[in-house]
C-alpha cells in the first residue's frame, strides 16, 4: 500500500523530516489489520521518506442504513440485517475505505526553518 | 501543527480504474471481475461461460491475473480468444489484480472487436475485494467444498459483488454442506446478492447465469446509447 503524503507535504513547504505523525482512518470492513499496518510502516519508514513519523490508525466502526425502513444502525458482526424491520437490503454508510486524515509536523523545527 | 488532509489512500488507483471504465464504455465492452479463493473454479467457469457466449456470436477476451505461470491461459487457449496474462511472477507474489495491470492489459486487446472482457482475479477472498478496476460488475465464485461460513468470514468480498456463482453443485451428493445455512449466511452478509447455483463441470445452472449476464450487459449498452443520443 502506498502511504505517500510526500507530495502534499512538499507543496505546503514542509520538509519530510518534520512530519511527526501520519493519521489514517481504516474502516472495519476493510481487511486491514492496524498492528500489521503499523509494523509495516515502521519497517518501511525510510522508503516513505518520513524518518521521524509515527503512524496512528483510527478504526472506523461499520454503520449502515436500511433501504427499506431508513433506520440507521451500527454493526459489531458481519450480519447486515436491519434490527428494526429485519430487512436485508442494507447500505454501508461508514466503516469502508482507508483515508489519510491528517499529518502532524513538529512546530519547533518548522519555526526554525520559517525564521531562517 | 496538524495539517488536515482527508484523502482516500486508493484515490490514484481509483482514478486509473475510472479511466479504464471510460475506455470500456466508449468501446461498448462489458467487463466482469471474477474473484474467488484458489480452486473454486474461476477458470473452468470462464471456459464454459465464454463457450456459451461465443455460440451466441459474442466476442470475449480474458485478462488472466491468477498467480504463477500461464497454466490458466493455456487452459483457455482452445477458445481462440484474446488472453492477456497480467501476472508474470514465476512464484506468485501479488495478492490481487490492480487497476494499473488492467490498464496495461488494454493495450494488448482488440478493444474495437469485443463484447466482454473477463478478468480472472487472483485466488484470494480478501485483497481483491478492496480494489476497483473499472469493471462493470464483480462476481464471486464460492464452491461447495469451501464450507457454509465463507460469506461471514469474508464479508467485504460478498458485499462488493453483485452475484455469487455457487459452483461445484455436482458435488452436492458427496458433501455435508448445509445449503439452507449457506443461503442464510449469504443473505445475512448481502441481501441483494444474486446467487446462481451452477456446475462448471456439468453446465447445470448455466442458462440462468448467462441470461442474467447478458441482461446486465444490454442494460449498460442501452445507457451508453442513450447518452450518445443525448450528446448528439
Ligand atoms: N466437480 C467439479 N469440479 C470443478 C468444477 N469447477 C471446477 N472444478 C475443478 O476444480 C479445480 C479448480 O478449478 P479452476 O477452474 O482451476 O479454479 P480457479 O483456481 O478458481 O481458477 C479443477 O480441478 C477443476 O476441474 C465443478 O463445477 N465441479
Ligand atoms: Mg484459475
Ligand atoms: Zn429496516
Amino acid at each position: 500500500m502506498r502511504v505517500a503524503p510526500n507530495q502534499r507535504v512538499a507543496s505546503s513547504n514542509v520538509r519530510p523530516e518534520e512530519v511527526t505523525n501520519v493519521a489514517l482512518r481504516v474502516g472495519q470492513l476493510d481487511a486491514v489489520m492496524p498492528e500489521a499496518l503499523s509494523e509495516m510502516f515502521n519497517l518501511y519508514r525510510s522508503n516513505f521518506n518520513l524518518p521521524n513519523a509515527q503512524l496512528t490508525i483510527e478504526e472506523e466502526a461499520v454503520s449502515c442504513r436500511c433501504k427499506d425502513c431508513d433506520a440507521q444502525f451500527s454493526l459489531d458482526t458481519p450480519v447486515f440485517v436491519c434490527p428494526h424491520c429485519f430487512g436485508c437490503r442494507v447500505q454501508v454508510m461508514r466503516g469502508r475505505g482507508i483515508t489519510l486524515m491528517e499529518i502532524t509536523i513538529s512546530e519547533t523545527e518548522h519555526e526554525d526553518t520559517y525564521h531562517s | 501543527m496538524k495539517i488536515p488532509i482527508i484523502r482516500d489512500v486508493l484515490e490514484e488507483s481509483d482514478a486509473l480504474a475510472r479511466q479504464n471504465l471510460e475506455r470500456f464504455n466508449s468501446e461498448g465492452i462489458y467487463v466482469v471481475n471474477m474473484m474467488s479463493s484458489p480452486g473454486a473454479g474461476k477458470t473452468t467457469l470462464l471456459e464454459r461461460t465464454i463457450s456459451e457466449l461465443k455460440s451466441k456470436g459474442l466476442k470475449c477476451a480474458v485478462i488472466e491475473g491468477d498467480i504463477t505461470s500461464t497454466i490458466d491461459s493455456e487452459k483457455l487457449a482452445h477458445l481462440n480468444i484474446p488472453i492477456v496474462q497480467a501476472n508474470t511472477q514465476p512464484f506468485g507474489g501479488d495478492c490481487h489484480v490492480g487497476s494499473h495491470l488492467v490498464h496495461a492489459a488494454l493495450k494488448m486487446l482488440p478493444l474495437h472487436d469485443l463484447n466482454y472482457i473477463f478478468i480472472e482475479n487472483i485466488g484470494n477472498l480478501v485483497c481483491p475485494a478492496e480494489f476497483y478496476l473499472g469493471e462493470h460488475i464483480k462476481i464471486v465464485v464460492l464452491s461447495l467444498p469451501e464450507g457454509e461460513d465463507k460469506p461471514v468470514k469474508y464479508p467485504l468480498m460478498f458485499r462488493e459483488c453483485k452475484a455469487c456463482l455457487l459452483n461445484k453443485m455436482d458435488l452436492l451428493p458427496h458433501l455435508d454442506v448445509d445449503i439452507p445455512l449457506l443461503n442464510k449466511n449469504l443473505v445475512h452478509v448481502n441481501g441483494e446478492l444474486t446467487v446462481f447455483p451452477v456446475s462448471a463441470k456439468t453446465g447445470s445452472g448455466f442458462p440462468a447465469w448467462i441470461d442474467w449476464l447478458e441482461s446486465r450487459r444490454s442494460n449498460v449498452a442501452k445507457v451508453a446509447i442513450r447518452e450518445l443520443e443525448q450528446a448528439n
